[in-house]
């Protein structure tokens, strides 16, 4: 009887965890955001590149965009670099530096933190950030997800 | 005399502390952004008998010094609105001569007219290169600087007074970017040619790179007229090869135009690529310039540069050459002086040295192997080491200049170099 139990218990604990895992796990996938006034309804994946490596200072539609970074040696910004241009936050830094420094773009602004992230992004119709999809607000529109 | 120099330095500097007041002041507003940028190095050029310097704005130096390869950036970036903008750019660096107008590297008001094409108006880099628009900054390359043998010269067009404009569209799947610039500009050699000043006027530039994940192709074109705004010195020799006779130099007509006292027409053009993946970074690129100018002769040049990345390292391998497309004109006059003046054979032969120290101030014909290591310590922060070998030939080298202002020629010599540098962006 006891061993039966220990058994169903078993069986539970593991399913638990495995269901509360996946849920973290899907909850620290990234996406990237918009502020859900914008006009942007989906971008691919170079339309994304292009904002973010400082290509073009606009959305495909021709509204400016405002980019958003977390800050340096943040782990989600470190994974969303590796996710969109498979490049290190050293490399794109000296990638940066060519950019900011010959006058033709400037970098994405620097966030002080996620709640920071979140607020310029409900806030500012121009915005575009990738966020956990855990933080993702009612104020914000889904405009790409990483597989 | 020196009241005034120091004058100068005053005004450069309490304008320079303005500046910076002025930016941390408007640092809090997010349409205000300031930046900088910065290299500590430390340069041993071995040779007792030349002075190494990066391109002839910049006085050689020899032996262990701090200056050749330091330098040191600050820009402000201001947006008006969405469609303006102010960009502007100092820099300090071992210039041969100090003034505001060789600080500000680039300045311009900038409209963006649509999502693809930008308008701008003021001072420009018109991006001959595939380096050239940021050949300062030196966390954004691999090396201890750009190739010497190919980026030197180029310093002519580097900062145009003018207009300009980016077009930016996609094509075959790859980013495309297209500047042109036209307009002119002054570069400042101080005493390194006889205090000329190089005037490059009708400056038209038109330039295209094109990128697409890890690969970048560039081509260039620029075509400007230029000529030298001569120190007495420079005159001199200009109007007496003009005055001497057929007997005594045949080609002394045509050499005296070829001073540059007229506008000469010169054009650049060049191509180049760059691969950077993971793990080899590889970058190469090749110019050809055409001018009828003895100051900076027609040249090939070119470079092939290969890194390999192991975690935060980068060690590498470059060489690059610069090859005049001419024989080099010297004036070792051993003729018969008899159609001289009596008297006047020791001035003569003075100018004529004097002609050869300013052909061969400005002329590259060297060779250089270089191999070193990049370790990027932080994101914003970068440690290199750089051994060069170069190898110059007899007709002259504008990065490596005798040292003794009475000698006039070089002899073929090897040089080592060696550079160990801290570079950062903020």
């Amino acid at each position: 009887m006891l061993r039966t139990l220990l058994y169903k218990y078993t069986q539970l604990f593991i399913v638990v965890i495995f269901l509360s895992t996946s849920v973290a796990a899907d909850e620290n996938k990234l996406v990237v955001v918009v502020n859900v006034n914008s006009n942007e309804m989906a971008l691919t994946k170079k339309q994304l590149t292009d904002i973010y490596m400082g290509r073009y200072q606009n959305f495909p539609s021709g509204g400016s965009a405002f980019p958003v970074d977390f800050p340096d040696n943040s782990r989600i910004k470190q994974t969303f670099y590796k996710l969109l241009v498979k490049q290190t936050e050293k490399r794109i830094n000296s990638y940066w530096s060519r950019l900011l420094f010959s006058g033709s773009a400037r970098p994405p602004h620097k966030a002080e933190g996620i709640d920071d992230v979140v607020s310029i992004v409900e806030q500012n119709e121009k915005a575009i950030a990738y966020l956990p999809v855990g933080h993702v607000s009612k104020k914000m529109r889904v405009v790409y997800r990483f597989e | 005399m020196l009241k005034s120099m120091e004058q100068g330095l005053f005004q450069r500097y309490l304008s320079l502390l303005t500046l910076l007041l002025f930016s941390h002041t408007l640092a809090a507003d997010p349409k205000f952004r300031f930046n900088g940028f910065g290299t500590l190095a430390i340069t041993y050029e071995g040779s007792d008998e030349l002075g190494f310097s990066r391109s002839y704005i910049n006085r050689e130096r020899n032996d262990i010094s701090l200056l050749p390869d330091s330098i040191i950036g600050f820009q402000a970036d201001w947006v008006i609105n969405d469609k303006w903008d102010v960009f502007s750019q100092i820099v300090l660096e071992d210039n041969n001569k100090r003034s505001l107008d060789n600080l500000l590297a680039i300045g311009f008001l900038r409209y963006r007219a649509s999502r693809k094409i930008d308008l701008m108006a003021g001072r420009i880099n018109p991006n001959i290169y595939l380096l050239s628009d940021h050949k300062n900054v030196s966390h954004g390359y691999l090396w201890a600087r750009p190739p010497i043998e190919f980026y030197a010269q180029s310093v002519i067009v580097d900062s145009v007074d003018g207009v300009g404009v980016n077009f930016k569209t996609d094509i075959a799947g790859g980013y495309t970017k297209i500047r042109s610039v036209f307009g002119r500009s002054v570069t400042e050699q101080g005493n390194r040619v006889q205090n000329t000043d190089i005037i490059a006027s009708d400056i038209f530039s038109i330039s295209a790179e094109w990128s697409k994940q890890n690969f970048v192709l560039f081509t260039g074109y620029t075509s400007a007229k230029v000529k030298l705004n001569a120190g007495s010195g420079f005159l001199g020799v200009a109007n007496t090869l003009a005055d001497t006779p057929p007997a005594i130099l045949p080609n002394a007509q045509n050499l005296a135009r070829r001073f540059g006292l007229n506008n000469e027409s010169v054009s650049y053009i060049s191509v180049g690529a760059k691969y950077d993946g993971y793990p080899f970074v590889v970058q190469a690129e090749f110019a050809s310039s055409d001018l009828n100018w003895l100051i900076t002769p027609p040249t090939y040049t070119g470079y092939l540069s290969i890194g390999y990345k192991i975690n935060d390292f980068t060690p590498y391998i470059l060489a690059a050459f610069s090859e005049p497309k001419d024989d080099v004109v010297a004036f070792n006059f051993n003729g018969d002086l008899t159609e001289i003046n009596q008297g006047n054979e020791p001035d003569f032969q003075r100018l004529m040295n004097m002609a050869d120290q300013i052909i061969l101030a400005t002329r590259i014909d060297q060779r250089t192997i270089s191999t070193g290591i990049r370790y990027d310590w932080t994101s914003s922060l970068a440690l290199k080491f750089q051994y060069d070998h170069v190898m110059l030939d007899s007709t002259g080298s504008v990065t490596l200049f005798p040292t003794n202002n009475n000698s006039n020629s070089l002899s073929e010599a090897n040089v080592n170099l060696l550079h160990l540098s801290v570079n950062w962006v903020f």
